[in-house]
């Protein structure tokens, strides 16, 4: 499936109200000004997913997500992955008294960025189409990259698309690097991008 | 399934669930209250019922809270407030005064039937969790730390510590290791040490070396020499001292060795062995030596039946040589008299300098006959030997008297200072009769020698 210009433009929108959403709120809770950006949106079938470079991470890297799992009005599912380099800067950052162990702070406090992050992009999308819909409950996990697109629950073929939004955190002077992922069934998706185009968000 | 509870049964199932249970309508008012927070919060159902959360708990009034518990309201996604950000979302402590922390997700629930939402956040108690990951993490800690300083003594020790495991593969070599052969750490650890530092002829019996330690009833501890090969494929010498190692349940997983590089010392030691046992001047085995070996050497033939035959060689006027061409020229003659002994006899017969002028000369396996004739060929051969001193070529001749073994009756009881009297007085009997001579049994039967002065 192709996307034209005008729903990819539609998409980086959604994506870019949602993230915005979710700097607000990450600005907030944490005491460092952080900056959010989404530079770039790509659309891929699952081998090109795991072929293309485009994420941050090779297929067999370790890195750090957080999922979430949806149903009802649309199905599919979303992630956050980190590099785990920059999970350990992100929670570094975050937390400021790291006078406790790294480790048992981490799971808590990226499994709550993540939420955020993805709440922000979901939550603007499950406004727009107004339905109902079940969300799970955030996962956290650490595991190689293959695995992790495995466990979204969809199998990594040339069926399945995937829609990439790279995500960019500018705190202080670190650059800190993620991707969310997020597919959605075709009919999902083609629902979701009718929707848009219909009804331009702004 | 949902149907068949009733509210009753529902609030029995939620105060059992041992998590903090709250469920508050649209308008953040208190619906339930679970037994668990009424227990962390001091606060029973009935108090807090009907009222709203942000006045019971006035900072969920900012906006980090209420926005995001508004969005679940509104059917959003689920919202996690970790601990680690938010200490907790309800704040409490325990019995023990100590402020609690903990997750808290709230969830969703669709009323159905155009009723509000609902949500339900649910709070599960961290504070002994997070207690007990920074425990466990203090004790990692200490075993990296142990592990470090292991990893110091390892690196500061003044000897080389090896570990194998059972295939002989190297698991620590320490950076004395490393100098000592040349290489870098990195490089060898988990390669095979036979292949990569034992010279190819020993590698069969350094296996078997190695897998008799490997054995559960040989602790080895005792002292070990090998020689094995540095990068540059120098051969050097390490004296080894092994012990087992175990892992948890007792099972042998490697050999631990400690080693000392001995190469130089060995040198050292094989100098000074040699200078101890050598004749300087000629450069043949001194007296001494001599009668160290002999006895082992007499040993070993009669437990195999073998035939000997000792000699003593004695040059004749040798004083002469001396007192007319000088010390210097009798030194020359003393040198290259021992050096056509050496060559007219075959190289594993033993021959030493007896003292002064005097040579004894040891042959193994070898039966009287044959001796006598081989000394007859070096009376030959030092007859056609010239000496040069100074402008002069000095010639010299011997005497010598030969004793076989097999002429004593009794000779398994014989000793060697009865060999080398009887062999000494046949070489008096040589200088008595004319000199350059060797007088064995055929001249000078044994039978025909004066009980007395053999004295046995």
């Amino acid at each position: 499936m192709e996307l034209s210009p005008l729903e990819m433009d539609a998409l980086k929108e959604i994506v870019n109200i949602g993230i915005g959403k979710s700097a607000a709120m990450l600005n907030s809770i944490i005491r460092h000004h952080i900056d959010l950006k989404v530079p770039e949106l790509h659309y891929l079938n699952g081998e090109g997913l795991l072929s293309s470079h485009s994420l941050i991470a090779e297929p067999e890297e370790a890195v750090s997500s957080i999922q979430l799992k949806f149903e009802g009005g649309f199905n599919g599912a979303a992630a956050i992955l980190f590099p785990m380099e920059s999970s350990r800067k992100l929670v570094n950052i975050v937390i400021e008294d790291l006078n406790e162990d790294f480790d048992a702070l981490k799971e808590g406090a990226l499994t709550e960025i993540g939420n955020i992050l993805i709440n922000g992009i979901i939550g603007s999308i499950g406004n727009i189409l107004r339905k109902d819909v079940k969300y799970s409950i955030p996962l956290y996990l650490e595991d190689r990259l293959r695995n992790i697109v495995s466990l979204m629950g969809k199998e990594i073929d040339g069926e399945t698309y995937f829609l990439i939004a790279e995500i960019r955190f500018a705190v202080e002077s670190l650059s800190i690097q993620g991707d969310f992922i997020l597919f959605f069934e075709l009919l999902s998706f083609e629902k979701l991008l009718r929707t848009f185009v219909e009804n331009p968000v702004v | 399934m949902e149907k068949l509870l009733t509210q009753e049964a529902l609030a029995l199932l939620l105060n059992r669930i041992p998590m903090g249970i709250i469920l508050i309508d649209g308008e953040f008012r208190v619906v339930f209250w679970n037994s668990v927070i009424e227990e962390w919060t001091a606060r029973s159902a009935e108090e807090v019922a009907g009222k709203d959360l942000r006045q019971l708990y006035p900072h969920l009034a900012q906006e980090k809270y209420e926005l995001r518990i508004r969005s679940v309201l509104e059917a959003g996604p689920p919202m996690v407030f970790s601990a680690q950000l938010h200490g907790s979302l309800i704040p409490t402590k325990t019995p023990f005064g100590k402020e609690r922390t903990q997750n808290a997700t709230v969830l969703n629930i669709h009323q159905g039937n155009g009723a509000d939402s609902w949500a339900i956040i649910a709070i599960q108690d961290v504070t002994d969790l997070n207690d007990k990951i920074f425990n466990l993490r203090k004790i990692k800690d200490e075993a990296v730390r142990e592990k470090n300083l292991a990893q110091m003594y390892l690196d500061i020790a003044g000897v080389i510590i090896l570990e194998l495991d059972a295939g002989m593969n190297i698991r620590i070599l320490n950076r004395k290791g490393c100098e000592t052969l040349g290489v870098a750490e990195q490089e060898v650890i988990g390669a095979n040490w036979l292949e990569r530092f034992v010279p190819g002829p020993e590698r069969l019996a350094a296996r078997k070396t190695f897998q008799q330690m490997l054995r559960k009833e040989n602790e080895p501890n005792s002292y070990r020499e090998s020689t094995v090969l540095d990068c540059h494929g120098n051969e050097k010498t390490i004296a080894w001292r092994d012990s087992q190692v175990r892992d948890m349940e007792g099972r042998i997983t490697g050999i631990l060795s400690s080693g000392e590089d001995i190469t130089e010392k060995k040198k050292m030691m094989d100098l000074l062995v040699k200078k101890s046992i050598t004749d300087p001047l000629t450069g043949l085995y001194n007296r001494g030596y001599f009668f160290e070996t002999i006895r082992n050497e007499i040993r070993f033939a009669k437990r195999n039946h073998q035939d000997f035959v000792t000699a003593i060689v004695d040059i004749d006027h040798f004083k002469t040589v001396n007192d007319t061409w000088g010390h210097l020229a009798g030194d020359a003659v003393l040198r290259a008299f021992g050096e056509t002994v050496r060559k007219s006899i075959r190289d594993y017969d033993l021959l030493a300098r007896y003292g002064g002028e005097e040579f004894i000369i040891f042959f193994k396996d070898t039966i009287g006959e044959v001796a006598l004739r081989v000394m007859e060929r070096l009376r030959e051969n030092v007859l056609r030997m010239d000496v040069p001193s100074g402008n002069d070529t000095l010639h010299v001749t011997f005497s010598a008297g030969l004793t076989a073994i097999a002429e004593f009756a009794d000779h398994r009881e014989t000793g060697i200072d009865e060999i080398l009297q009887v062999t000494d007085m046949r070489l008096y009997h040589a200088k008595l009769t004319g000199r350059n001579r060797i007088v064995s049994n055929r001249e000078l039967p044994l039978e025909c020698l004066d009980p007395e002065k053999r004295g046995f």
